[in-house]
């Protein structure tokens, strides 16, 4: 019933949720900073999708891992900006850990190849 | 929900909006010329619209995943204790069954639109004596051209007669039965031809070329083979050489009353003769103009009535009108009797919700560890009462599904057993309004299913609950009290249901139990009506003699006993009314007495079972000869016989036997003397005094509507075919009706009351059962919730019968404290259904008490076994559990 909001790119799952928690545990931002952020973190490897960057942060949403708010940028614009809860910290935490575990996992296997 | 699924909607779709202009600046920053920095931005996001859909759809998974969650729970939780289960579905499905069939019974008679245009503007009027306190009788056709030309706020009104069956000329003579009805009939029915153009307007006819019909569409189909040429086509009508036009054929859905083949114009000739001022024998139907009320028009009759009464005092002084909407006039008592339906299912549907209640207020009692445990792992009291609401609505739900179906299945028993006289069965039906009513009776029954148990969760002292490990913590109070008032409901709306059955059952015996004066068993009525040669212009000899050899052919077949003509068929709904004076001789201002005329052949006393009181009945002898019959001679005195009514209002203390009286208005044979009295007969209605009722012997006053009664040696409905068979043997061309048992029709006169009774003595029964059910759960709970007690109190020395005793106490005392509130619900009910009732000025203490008791042997019995229960408690048992 429901379209799948994985990216493009293979990407591992759960990885998306895991990059936005990690960057907007650097400050508040809105989607298109975080977006901005996550491509120039990963030296324009990782190239968020809008498609996909609405619904994982919806997700977080619901998770209640983040709160959202209205407020003026600097520019003047009316942006919405995503802050981290402490859930939210936590499940970076989480997250990151899996992740080490996982990607251990995998090099593991490489180099045992 | 809905608005802040629109705050959802808008933030998301500026946000996007917000991200795209920000990518289509970079790209300006970059360098691009706007109009590729726009297409490079937008071809980047993709398609907004999906993006927003999926985002929202993450909201939706989660709110489907809760309630999926949700009724797994329920579903397993209630799936554990299927005894409970199976109890809460049961009781929900006879509640809302119940509740949903007697809803379509009560909207099928009462409420559901008539089927005609604008239906609620369609009045019925009638004319009542106010003398004679005879009430909505027939109109005369002086007072119907009053009303057409004098009342402002009637838009179209017609008149309407009796149907009659008439012969089509041909080979084989078909029947087509006829009414007559004024050409205005289908415009105050609002309802127009299929075929053709229907009647002309009244003006374009005179009573001689009023020779057009408007057939039915089953009479279209039945004696013309639905030949689509049917306008204009002409048939013939035996003993009659003008033919006849079709003008019109009605669509298949369009009835009103008795169905008919044709109608056929009703003229009234201007200026209405004087006899047509005196005969009542029409039916007036009238459509109000839009916007006006009945109480205007009833104002305006008023006035009506007053103009004719002094313009005409010999025909109209003493009578007024009566205006009554037509729904009114075809459901009769029903439209009240359908309220105590509602009523009367309100209260049981209450009683299963109570039950229900009660269950789940037991169960939420057993349940104080697990529902501890819950808060204590962070759910809040809105996600336990979540919890609990999706647990009664599955319940609820189970159970709306099987009582409707329950629904389904008793409205189709009823409808196929209705009784006869039951109006508009056939607008009876389990459909959308029904299940619309079954959809808020299930909601609102889960509803309160759900909350009552959630009163006792508020004072949960988490700790106390914990430790304790075993439910006394403080809301057993609380739910104890609950479970009270909810045992207190339940029998309070049983028992209130159950004097009503009383009441209805025993308004019912008195109905079933009063004299006809006659013996309606094994009599069959039939409407005959033989074609006479057309050349005869008075054949009322022909008839008087048909009548004889008819008779003796009828009493020479087997399987019939008796025999006679007869103008009047007992309680088929059409009596001869006439006014008889005392003497010989016209006295100003003389009393005169409403009388139901019946002229009838020798063998009419032993035929229907009249008792003779004083001098003797008809004898053979009793004839006029053929001169008489046809004007010819002078007119002697004719006899006649008379109910003791009749004696009684017009000769008291006197010999009735040799008196005179006078027929005035009705032509022939003016003065009778009285040869006998029989006993007080009842011809019309059960109810309400006899009327007074004279008999003239046939041979003297033939006429040429007659009727026929025919004794049967065993069952009247097996002697039809044998007795068609011999009239049409005397007369082949002889047209038959209403072949019915009369005793048939006397019960269709009781009909309505037996299903009043049958229906409130089974939603009493079903409320009984469900209080018993309630009160066995309510017990059995506080049995179990107090078995240390018990058990301590048994250690300490109470002995069994003690413990026993205190427990049937702690049962009965809230089924004796709502019995209090149900007996005054109950006297109230009765009052309101005053109208319905037979023989009951008011409840009485009997039923009453005879409720009362049946309530308490009931709830007493329900009671027995967790008493029993709890005097076997083995102290030693229940304290080791701890």
């Amino acid at each position: 019933m429901l379209v799948s909001a994985m990216p493009k790119e293979p990407m591992l799952p759960g990885t998306l949720e895991l990059l936005v928690l990690r960057t907007l545990a650097i400050e508040p931002m809105h989607g298109y900073a975080i977006a901005q952020h996550i491509q120039k973190l990963s030296k324009d490897a990782l190239k968020i999708e809008e498609g996909s960057l609405y619904p994982a942060l919806q997700r977080i949403l619901v998770k209640k891992w983040a709160t959202a708010a209205w407020r003026e940028s600097l520019n003047g614009r009316r942006i919405r900006v995503y802050t981290l809860t402490a859930a939210g910290q936590k499940q970076l935490g989480l997250e990151k850990a899996r992740f080490h575990v996982l990607y251990g996992a995998i090099r593991n296997v490489l180099k045992g190849a | 929900v809905l608005f802040r699924r629109r705050r959802f909607d808008a933030d998301l779709h500026e946000e996007l909006r917000a991200h795209l202009a920000e990518r289509e600046a970079a790209y300006l920053r970059d360098g691009l010329g706007p109009e590729a920095a726009r297409r490079r931005a937008r071809l980047d996001f993709g398609n907004p619209a999906v993006i927003h859909e999926q985002s929202r759809d993450v909201w939706l998974v989660r709110w489907l995943d809760n309630i999926r969650r949700d009724l797994a729970i329920a579903v397993r939780s209630l799936g554990r204790t299927p005894a409970f289960t199976l109890a809460a579905v049961a009781t929900f499905a006879l509640g809302i069954g119940a509740a949903t069939a007697m809803f379509s019974v009560a909207y099928g008679i009462a409420f559901r639109p008539l089927p005609y245009q604008h239906a609620d503007r369609i009045v019925r009027i009638y004319e009542s004596n106010t003398k004679t306190n005879e009430t909505k009788q027939q109109v005369s056709q002086g007072t119907f051209q009053a009303w057409r030309e004098g009342v402002t706020s009637i838009e179209h009104i017609a008149l309407f007669g009796d149907s009659g069956v008439l012969y089509m000329a041909g080979d084989s003579p078909q029947p087509i039965t006829v009414r007559r009805v004024s050409p205005a009939f289908f415009d105050v029915l609002g309802a127009a031809p299929l075929i053709g153009a229907g009647f002309k307007p009244e003006s374009a006819y005179t009573r001689f070329t009023a020779n057009e019909y408007v057939l039915s569409h089953a009479a279209w189909q039945r004696l013309f083979g639905g030949d689509p040429d049917i306008n204009g086509r002409l048939f013939y009508i035996r003993e009659d050489d003008d033919p006849i036009r079709v003008v019109g054929v009605m669509p298949k859905d369009f009835a009103f009353d008795a169905p008919v083949d044709a109608w056929r114009p009703m003229i009234v000739e201007l200026p209405v003769a004087r006899i047509l001022r005196s005969w009542r024998y029409d039916n007036v139907v009238a459509r109000l103009r839009a916007g006006r009320t009945i109480d205007e028009l009833r104002a305006e009759l008023d006035v009506a009535s007053q103009r004719l009464a002094q313009e005409f005092p010999a025909t109209s002084a003493g009578w007024t009108a009566t205006a009554e909407p037509l729904r009114d006039a075809i459901i009769g008592g029903f439209g009240r009797a359908s309220w105590l339906f509602l009523g009367a299912v309100a209260a049981v549907l209450l009683a299963a919700c109570a039950n229900v209640a009660g269950l789940l207020t037991a169960r939420a009692l057993g349940r104080t560890r697990e529902t501890s445990i819950r808060v204590a792992l962070g759910a809040g009291r809105w996600r336990l009462a979540q919890l609990w609401l999706t647990e009664a609505f599955v319940l609820a739900a189970a159970g709306a599904t099987a009582g409707v179906g329950l629904a389904w299945w008793l409205v189709r028993l009823l409808r196929a057993a209705a009784p006869p006289g039951l109006p508009r069965v056939e607008d009876i039906a389990v459909d959308m309004p029904a299940l619309a009513v079954a959809l808020v009776a299930t909601v609102s029954a889960a509803l309160v299913c759900a909350l009552v148990p959630l009163v006792g969760t508020r004072d949960r002292s988490l700790p106390g609950a914990l430790s304790a490990g075993s439910a006394r913590s403080g809301d057993t109070r609380v739910r104890r009290r609950v479970s009270t008032g909810l045992v207190a409901l339940q029998s309070g709306a049983a028992l209130a249901l159950v004097v009503l059955a009383i009441v209805f059952g025993r308004s019912f015996l008195n109905l079933t139990a009063v004299d006809l004066g006659w013996r309606p068993e094994r009599v069959l009525g039939l409407d005959v009506k033989p074609s006479m040669p057309a050349n005869v212009r008075r054949p009322w000899f022909l008839y008087a003699q048909w009548a004889e050899r008819l008779v003796a052919r009828l009493e020479a077949t087997p399987g019939i006993a008796r025999a006679a003509i007869t103008t009047v068929i007992p309680f088929d709904g059409r009596v001869i009314r006439a006014e008889i004076a005392r003497g010989r001789t016209l006295v100003a201002n003389e009393a005169r007495w409403p009388v139901s005329l019946n002229i009838v052949s020798e063998g009419y006393r032993e035929t229907v079972g009249l008792t003779l009181r004083r001098g003797r009945w008809f004898t053979a002898d009793d004839r006029f000869d053929e001169s008489v019959l046809t004007y010819a001679g002078p007119y002697p005195d004719g006899v006649a016989v008379v109910s003791e009514s009749v004696a009684r209002a017009l000769w008291p203390g006197e010999n009735p036997v040799g008196q005179q009286f006078r027929l005035p208005g009705l032509g022939r044979g003016p003065f009778q003397t009285v040869v006998g009295v029989v006993a007080d007969v009842r011809f019309a209605s059960v109810a309400g005094e006899p009327a007074l009722e004279v008999f003239q012997p046939w041979l003297q006053a033939p006429t040429g509507v007659p009727r026929l009664l025919v004794r049967a040696t065993s069952d009247a409905a097996l002697i039809a075919p044998a007795v068609r068979a011999a009239v049409l043997a005397e007369n082949p061309a002889t047209g038959i009706d209403r072949v019915t048992p009369v005793e048939s029709l006397v019960e269709r006169a009781t009909a309505p009351s037996r299903l009043i009774r049958n229906l409130i003595a089974s939603l009493g029964l079903l409320a009984l059962v469900l209080a018993a059910v309630g009160v066995f759960g309510a017990l059995s709970m506080l049995v179990t919730a107090g078995a240390r007690e018990t058990a301590v109190r048994i250690a300490l020395g109470a002995s069994p019968s003690a413990t026993m005793w205190s427990a049937l106490a702690r049962g009965l005392w809230p089924v004796c404290a709502g019995a209090a509130g149900g007996l005054l619900a109950a006297v109230l009910l009765v009052q309101g259904a005053q109208s319905l009732l037979f023989g009951f000025e008011r409840v009485d203490a009997a039923s009453l008490l005879t409720g009362a008791g049946v309530v308490l042997a009931v709830t007493f019995v329900a009671c027995l076994a967790p008493a029993l229960r709890a005097a076997r408690t083995d102290p030693l048992n229940v304290l080791r559990a701890e």
